[in-house]
């Protein structure tokens, strides 16, 4: 019992991040329809930006006010990072390739995102103390504890509830319901999900497309930096290969939500994170990548549109 | 003059020229003759022949994304498929030592059944989410195959997978008087050069065919396609089998032609990206485009690539541990660079088909003929 | 409400009968309970104002759009595939063999290698020592391993080492004395018994489950792909209904001839047994090469060297000569056969022979994007006529033409009329469907309000009223 509770701790905060990774896959589907495969990548080059601020600011495991506005920074630098990133290869590749059929933008966002891990591997290999020195560029970097190790829940309890788990689930929660304001609530939302309906209609009733698909990369953006700042913290290593490997667990999890659909792509994200807790409990780790693969095909197979989606109709 | 014209039909002088040079290189290496004499060694014919191996594997994608237009990302499954199969029926320690021409029949047979039953519940969904289950399915193959340390020796390979068996004189006959090594290694030379024109013939054939329309239409509006009485389905199913089946003949031929299945991690989503830029590069749909691809990349990754690393460290001085220094990282800057800008500047690839100039030749033709007739 | 057209049923069996036909999306009724009927060999059109749902009704025939109720039949049967015995086996078999995956995996594929083909001496491999390890494997009981040259008796997953042998044959007798302990049940004399006894017992049920739960899933999935696949645009089509599009919808990189080779596709394949002399080439020759390298399989296995070199020279001879023969085949460009060629000239001649009715066969060879709009809307006529439809559905085919285009178009509807085929149009153009039709439907926000001939049509208050009302609304 214990053992399965825990691993529910455990897949509830690794489906947060997938689900706040997932969010930015599926926002940019529902408006646009392309799979961006860069995402993962920008959460990857975050991820590495924040590594490097830890070191160049020498932070260490500690408390106060200092500290938590240290990290704080932290967090706003790269997600401003991840969102700009994000709309300048929005403005440079897709952009072109608005009219261009299906397959354009899609084979271009592959090159982005192996461009994008390259530069991570060459980040890798700078000559800070952060980085080992640079000396092996393709290594996993070490991310700092900078959260105590202590118990919540009493040093005594079989179960473990640390700090960094709490900060997981809290931020994420927040940052969904913000975004869950933003998109219901807003002027920029209802543009946002008119643009998703109807690209055209949208235009037609005077709403700037442009910008709408710019702040849908630059909301998208900073979810990812965001979610790598949360997701250093969490798992403490850094790898150029970590926005490829979560960025196919997050788009696995929107398409499982039903792409496009916001709710579904958090659905998604913690269904995922649970699953993969489980089967690595009793299946074995070896064997997560297939058995979260199998889950994919059989809610494809019977929901073709995903968990949440509805199926789209061609127009005649 | 008009005979042999007509005979060759569409393949061109071009063709019939790399033919005859390819055909003869191995029996007079001009090049490395040339290159022997400055001190310099290339060794072409075994660059050539593990392009005509990635050029098999190119094609065998080209049907997919070419033809049926589906988004394949996950062919490196196939391709190991076909290499893990042949490994285990030809290597010693199992029991059913097949030999190369027994697996070349097996392993494409193990990889179409696999594709039917991967293809079978997923064709129908969204052109995107097969993105996602292909190189899903890549992934978890390559996990596999590494789990699966029982069968595949996992990180080690299954080696030694043996070299195809031919009749003696046929290899004294290759043999020459270059020893056994050089036997091997033209025959893997021409059992591959001829199962690329194998391909290349049949696909020719196949774009001018029945199914080659039913998969231009598909690919033009799949539903008034279907409106019209095709099968989208079914006609998808086909060609990824199809595909999957040549993917795992290459497979075949890539693990014999290295005597040893490889690494599992060797056949990942990277090597998957690597064939789909032989097609963007070379131009989708594009026979001739995907082999030009093929040369280029290989020829990029094993002839380029290390030319400039000599000169990038004579350049930044820095030893191994500098990451810059060594062209092989900048790989994939290059390769997503190469995808990105062929995106915006040219779509259709440096060489794309020319079936659509040829088809147009072909039906005034017969609108000719058929006038003549009445 | 319609009391014409009841009253004129006639004896004769509708061609196409629609029933209480209701196509919902979301909140939007496109389609309401609309009743229509079409006889065989006459011209009926559906007219109505913009956004009556016309197309709609259109898409819910041809199988484009599910019908959220009622019924659509053709010759009085439904246009839903049933579930035959083929499709139930296909179906069960599918589950067998996710069901039998499924106890792969959960069994271990690994531990069953090794079980089965890894502990047998490959030179004196026995198949049937294979299946019965395997059988005995998935049962969960103790079995065989080799590991570094001796042989082991281990527990069924290869956790708990029973005991080491010189022999295979010495291994095996002590894993048959703890198969045996085992069956007898408790008191254990050995203290790992209990154990093993408990997990192998854990492990069956796990297997059976999968076994069960993969081979659900399976039929389920598979019944569950068929379901949504009963009535699609193909099957429809099959079935004998050809149809135009609104917004013209031709293969525009494709030739005008080609377009129409497309539609004869299933003609040319489907209605072929495999046998046919158009496969029988290709098949015949593929068999050839792949009988000859199970030949050169065989003899490279079985045979003394001396053997091998005369009975495989002889196969790679046969193997070079039957994929050259046909290469040389394939080499003729248009077909894999000789069979396959004549086919295709015979689709051809046809092709050409629907062309020149509608006027297009000179302009056979051009892309059809090059077309003028007339004429692309001629092809598409052509194009739906290939697939030899019982019933034919032009949607708005007048529409952009010219007077003298759309009174050639009346002439060649009359003309498709005359060659059997049924047609069941929708038109704005009133001269075109007065002109032709012999029976009209009028629909109104997705409801019939009227039926009868297009005199009664005419003069229908209720046809009038919705006529000028629209106007009325669209300009005011």
């Amino acid at each position: 019992m214990d053992t399965l509770v825990q691993q529910l701790i455990i897949g509830l905060t690794n489906g947060m991040v997938f689900a706040l990774i997932a969010l930015g896959y599926t926002m940019v589907y529902g408006i646009l329809e392309f799979i961006n495969f860069a995402h993962g990548d920008v959460f990857m080059l975050a991820s590495f930006l924040a590594l490097t601020l830890v070191g160049a600011l020498g932070l260490q495991q500690q408390t106060g006010m200092v500290f938590a506005l240290e990290l704080l920074g932290i967090i706003l630098t790269c997600a401003a990072f991840a969102a700009s990133l994000n709309w300048t290869i929005d403005r440079l590749v897709y952009k072109p390739l608005r009219k261009a059929p299906k397959l354009a933008p899609l084979v271009s966002a592959i090159g982005v995102s192996f461009i994008l891990q390259n530069i991570g591997l060459f980040w890798g290999g700078m000559p800070l103390k952060v980085f080992g020195g640079g000396n092996q560029a393709a290594a996993p970097k070490a991310f700092p504890d900078l959260l105590p190790a202590t118990n919540l829940l009493g040093p005594n309890s079989h179960l473990t509830l640390l700090p960094k788990d709490v900060l997981v689930i809290g931020a994420s929660l927040t940052v969904m319901a913000a975004l869950y304001g933003l998109v219901r609530f807003t002027k920029l939302g209802k543009a946002m999900r008119a643009t998703a309906q109807d690209p055209t209609a949208a235009r037609l009733m005077g709403i700037d497309v442009d910008f709408v698909v710019g702040a849908t990369f630059v909301i998208g953006g900073c979810l990812a930096g965001f979610a790598a700042v949360i997701y250093s913290l969490y798992i403490n290593t850094v790898h150029y290969q970590m926005g490829y490997q979560n960025g196919l667990y997050a788009f696995t999890a929107a398409v499982v939500g039903g792409i496009g659909n916001i709710p579904g792509a958090v659905l998604g994200g913690l269904l995922l994170g649970l699953l993969r807790a489980l089967s690595d409990q009793f299946i074995g780790a070896q064997w997560q990548p297939a058995v979260l693969f199998g889950v994919l095909i059989v809610i494809l197979v019977f929901r073709p549109a995903g968990l949440l989606g509805s199926t789209a109709r061609e127009k005649v | 003059m008009t005979t042999i014209r007509q005979k060759l039909g569409n393949f061109g002088t071009f063709e019939v020229l790399a033919l005859t040079f390819l055909l003869l290189y191995p029996l007079f290496p001009v090049l490395d003759w040339g290159l022997d004499a400055v001190g310099q060694s290339v060794r072409l014919d075994r660059q050539l022949v593990n392009i005509f191996i990635f050029g098999l594997l190119a094609l065998a994608l080209n049907i997919q994304v070419g033809y049926a237009g589906l988004l394949q990302l996950g062919i490196a499954a196939f391709f190991a498929i076909g290499a893990i199969t042949t490994g285990v029926m030809t290597v010693e320690k199992y029991p059913f030592q097949f030999g190369f021409w027994g697996s070349l029949l097996v392993a494409p047979i193990a990889a179409a059944a696999i594709g039917l039953f991967l293809g079978a519940p997923t064709l129908r969904l969204r052109g995107d989410y097969l993105a996602i289950v292909t190189l899903g399915f890549g992934e978890v193959t390559r996990i596999v195959l590494i789990n699966l340390e029982n069968i595949t020796d996992g990180p080690r390979g299954l080696n030694p997978v043996p070299e195809p068996w031919l009749p003696v004189a046929v290899r004294e006959l290759l043999q020459g008087s270059g020893g056994p090594v050089e036997g091997t290694l033209k025959t893997m030379y021409y059992i591959a050069l001829l199962l690329l024109v194998a391909a290349v013939v049949v696909f020719t054939v196949l774009e001018k065919s029945r199914l080659g329309r039913a998969f231009v239409a598909l690919r033009e509006d799949e539903l008034a396609a279907s409106c019209m009485g095709l099968d989208p389905a079914r006609i998808k199913l086909l060609a990824f089998a199809g595909g999957a089946a040549l993917a795992g003949a290459a497979g075949c031929l890539y693990a014999t032609n290295l005597t040893t299945t490889a690494e599992p991690n060797t056949y990942d989503f990277n090597y998957s990206i690597m064939v789909l830029c032989c097609l963007i590069i070379g131009g989708i749909g594009s026979i001739r485009g995907a082999i030009l691809g093929a040369a280029l990349l290989l020829g990029f990754d094993n002839v380029v690539s290390p030319l400039v690393t000599r000169g990038l460290q004579a350049v930044i001085g820095g030893g191994s541990d500098n990451v810059l220094a060594s062209f092989t990282n900048w790989k994939w800057i290059v390769f997503g660079s190469a995808l990105v800008a062929m995106m915006r500047l040219r779509p259709e690839g440096l060489w794309p088909e020319a079936r659509l100039q040829s088809e147009l030749r072909e039906a005034k033709d017969i609108a000719e003929q058929s006038q003549e007739a009445l | 409400m319609t009391s014409a057209g009841q009253a004129a049923a006639p004896s004769v069996a509708p061609l196409l009968q629609i029933e209480q036909l209701t196509l919902r999306f979301g909140g939007l009724t496109a389609v309401s309970a609309v009743d229509l009927q079409v006889q065989p060999g006459e011209i009926a059109a559906v007219i109505g104002p913009n956004g009556a749902g016309k197309t709609s009704l259109f898409n819910a025939i041809t199988g484009i759009y599910e019908p959220t109720s009622g019924t659509v039949r053709l010759g009085g049967q439904d246009m839903v595939a049933r579930l035959t015995g083929a499709q139930l086996a296909q179906q069960l078999l599918a589950g067998l063999a996710l069901g039998v995956l499924a106890l792969l995996m959960a069994a271990g594929l690994d531990g069953l290698w090794a079980a089965t083909i890894k502990q047998q001496n490959p030179q004196e491999f026995s198949i049937a020592q294979a299946l019965s390890d395997g059988i005995s494997y998935l049962q969960a009981q103790p079995r065989v391993e080799a590991r570094m040259g001796r042989f082991m008796a281990v527990s069924f997953d290869g956790q708990i080492p029973l005991g080491s042998a010189p022999t295979r044959e010495k291994a095996q007798q002590l894993r048959d004395d703890v198969a045996r302990g085992l069956e007898k049940g408790p008191p254990y004399a050995n203290p790992q018994l209990p154990q093993i006894a408990a997990a192998a017992a854990t492990a069956r049920i796990v297997r059976w489950l999968a076994l069960v739960v993969g081979a659900l899933l399976g039929a389920a999935g598979t019944h569950a792909v068929w379901r949504r696949q009963r009535r699609t645009p193909t099957s429809v089509a099959r079935l004998g209904v050809a149809r135009t599009f609104q917004n013209i919808r031709l293969f525009h990189n494709m030739t005008v001839l080609e377009n129409v080779l497309v539609a004869m596709d299933r003609h040319l394949s489907h209605s072929l047994p495999w046998w046919h002399a158009s496969r029988r080439g290709l098949f015949l020759q593929l068999s050839v090469i792949i009988a000859f390298l199970v030949v050169l399989t065989a003899s490279t296995r079985a045979m003394p060297a001396a053997d091998v070199g005369v009975v495989g020279s002889f196969a790679l001879l046969g193997f070079l000569l039957s994929s050259a023969a046909l290469l040389v085949q394939v080499g003729r460009r248009k077909a894999f056969s000789p069979a396959d060629l004549q086919l295709e000239q015979l689709a051809r001649s046809k092709a050409m022979e629907l062309l020149a009715f509608v006027g297009l066969d000179a302009r056979a060879g051009d892309l059809s994007r090059n077309l003028p709009y007339g004429d692309q809307r001629r092809l598409e006529i052509a194009r739906a006529l290939a697939t030899e439809p019982r019933l034919l559905l032009l949607d708005e085919p007048a529409a952009g033409m010219n007077p003298s285009e759309s009174v050639a178009l009346m002439q060649l509807i009359r003309q498709i009329k005359g060659r059997g085929v049924t047609v069941l149009l929708i038109e704005h153009h009133m001269r075109v469907v007065m002109g032709i039709s012999d029976r009209i439907t009028v629909l109104v926000h997705g409801k019939r309000i009227a039926e009868g001939t297009p005199e009664e049509i005419r003069n229908n208050p209720k046809v009038i009223e919705a006529y000028l009302g629209t106007e009325a609304d669209a300009h005011g």
